[in-house]
């Protein structure tokens, strides 16, 4: 599979190109426009094996969905350009082992990953600004995440500070902690970042420029009344 | 020695990633962890520097001193093969890991322990406290209010059936409700009762005074004491403002509701249902016992005999047998055993007093009533 990323960053979509016989799974509602040799096949069940309902369940607590879509060449070079609900970027990962992703960033992934829920703790959950469950993608191949706004990966090795509602995904050898942004709790708060997520270990950290929440609150005023 | 494989993954500056998924397994000296590319790295015992973490805290990482290679792994079986292998003083390493990655989750669940009860705690008081304001509030409003809300009610309500306006019928039940009057606990309030044409074995109030009585339920009386007994109940329901405390309640809810979850929707406004159902529909059971009980000490004062309660409600338990006590929390009234068995213990309380019969034509009445033409259209029972 060869893609080509377009329009980046505010606006972008993925441009998949498929030999025949080769598949990708993808978010339900990704598709913006496909190549006619390409079928369509919607199940609860990854390609990369495991899956059903319970793991179909598992997604939309995770905010995904509980269906996938698996898109399959019939012919060679079909093109298949797919892309995210919100304004945003997509980015590419060599996926080798496993990522967790924040509810509606995946976007894509080859058939030999598999697309999981995970839950990171009733902390995480309350306080780092995502949703309840994560996004847990295992196996190697392609992966393909989007994010509201520009997305920008850090090589973290140590440890490293996002503001919470910011992350996109990051690789199962980085552990993250929600902790104060200031010292003092008034310093916090009153600074406007209250809380943040600190990294600590190894691995690829993927963020967003924006927090569709912040962005929502923001423009909800400004727009008139129906 | 240990010849478990296990799966995991390696950093180091000599992959073209930087990272790679590997099989890592124990030699007498080292740790080594065969890549997918086929690379080979090893790690001498006692060169390791351990450390856990990573996304799901028990990934365990083995670094070398300088920190150019680390091999690390998520399999739980890892760190007591690598304690088993790896000498001593590596065992004592792991065994102290261990301990704090334990300390650590029991840390995490007492939190989340205290934070569960503490939610329990908040949800109990904040409900009580809701049914507890409503109640206040409602019994510092005038009755003028529950005049409005009943009249307002009864106006857009689809009753069922078709007003009965046969004197016989109207005024028979008039006379009832006119001796119970005088004993109800409120003072001046006008009762209005409007008798429907439909096979419905029921009666209901409004707040204010308004009382539906359906001809099924006349049917089924046979004496005028048995309805005078579901009068009684009725008007002590107008009396003890329950309407209006069920409205209040369910007010109270909803926007409690609202003010913790936002704006409802899909499921969550389905579980906010489904607790007003539970919670407000109990505590309109604990009204229908209140109500029982001040329409059995009304039955009293008037002079009426309160047995013609508990007949009628033996009929019912007859005809209709009672709710598998299973489900009796969905019901908006408690069983009728319980209710026949509190009227019992009530009236063994009360002072003895020689009841006076009602002098009325109930055969008269009841032969009216069938004499009716058949209801029209039948809607769902409420």
């Amino acid at each position: 599979m060869n893609f080509e990323i377009l329009a980046r960053p505010t606006a972008a979509v993925a441009k998949l190109t498929l030999d025949q016989g080769e598949e990708v799974t993808c978010e339900v509602g990704a598709m913006i426009a496909m190549s006619p040799g390409l079928t369509v096949e919607t199940t609860s069940r990854s390609r990369g094996g495991g899956g059903g309902i319970l793991k179909g369940i598992k997604r939309i607590f995770a905010g995904e969905s509980f269906f996938l879509n698996h898109f399959t060449a019939n012919q060679p070079g079909q093109t298949l350009i797919i892309g995210p609900g919100l304004i945003g970027d997509i980015v590419h990962h060599h996926l080798n082992g496993t990522m967790i992703v924040q509810g509606q960033s995946w976007l894509a992934s080859g058939t030999n990953i598999e697309i999981d829920a995970t839950w990171q703790g009733f902390g995480k959950a309350l306080f780092s600004g995502e949703s309840w469950f994560w996004v847990k993608c295992t196996g190697t191949g392609d992966l393909f995440l989007s994010s509201f706004g520009a997305i920008y990966h850090i090589d973290v090795d140590g440890e490293y500070i996002v503001d919470t509602g910011h992350i996109v995904a990051f690789e199962d050898t980085l552990e993250f902690r929600i902790r104060k942004a200031n010292p003092s709790w008034i310093g916090s708060f009153m600074g406007g970042e209250g809380l943040v997520c600190q990294f600590s270990g190894r691995g690829k950290l993927y963020c967003q420029s924006h927090h569709p929440p912040n962005f929502g609150h923001k423009l909800g005023p400004l727009l008139a009344p129906r | 020695m240990n010849s478990s494989f296990f799966t995991g993954g390696v950093f180091s500056k000599q992959l073209e990633d930087g990272r790679e998924s590997a099989q890592i397994f124990f030699s007498p000296e080292a740790i080594i962890a065969r890549t997918q590319g086929g690379k080979t790295f090893t790690l001498r015992y006692d060169e390791c520097d351990l450390e856990m973490g990573g996304a799901s805290g028990r990934m365990v990482f083995c670094r070398n001193p300088d920190r150019s290679l680390t091999i690390f792994c998520e399999d739980r079986r890892f760190l007591r093969a690598l304690a088993e292998e790896g000498g001593e003083e590596l065992a004592a390493i792991c065994r102290a890991l261990l301990r704090r990655h334990h300390l650590r989750r029991f840390h995490h669940l007492s939190i989340l322990l205290v934070c569960v009860v503490a939610l329990i705690v908040a949800l109990v008081i904040g409900y009580y406290g809701i049914m507890a304001g409503a109640r206040a509030v409602v019994h510092k409003l005038p009755m003028s209010v529950d005049e409005k809300i009943g009249a307002a009610a009864i106006q857009s309500m689809d009753l069922m059936g078709e007003p009965v306006d046969d004197a016989v019928v109207t005024d028979t039940i008039q006379q009832i409700v006119d001796r119970l009057a005088p004993h109800s606990a409120v003072p001046n309030v006008r009762y209005r009762v409007q008798v429907v044409h439909a096979p419905f074995v029921n009666a209901f109030a409004l707040p204010g005074g308004n009382i539906v009585v359906y001809t099924g339920l006349i049917e089924q009386a046979k004496s005028p004491e048995q309805l005078a007994g579901i009068l009684a109940h009725e008007m002590s329901h107008v009396t003890m403002r329950h309407g209006m405390e069920r409205i209040a309640q369910s007010m109270g809810v909803t926007i409690a509701t609202e003010i913790v979850f936002g704006d409802t929707g899909g499921l969550v406004a389905l579980g906010g249902e489904v607790l007003k159902t539970t919670t407000v529909n109990a505590y309109s059971r604990n009204q229908e016992a209140e109500a029982d009980a001040e329409g059995v000490r009304m039955l009293h004062a008037a002079g009426i005999d309160p047995m013609g309660l508990v007949e009628f409600f033996c009929r019912l338990k007859e005809q209709q047998g009672d709710l598998p006590s299973s489900l009796t929390w969905i019901s908006t009234h408690p069983n009728h055993e319980a209710r026949i068995a509190a009227i019992r213990q009530q009236l063994a309380r009360l002072p003895k007093t020689d009841y006076r019969p009602l002098d009325l034509d109930w055969n008269a009445v009841v032969e009216r009533v069938r004499r009716l033409p058949p209801p029209k259209a039948i809607g769902h029972f409420r």
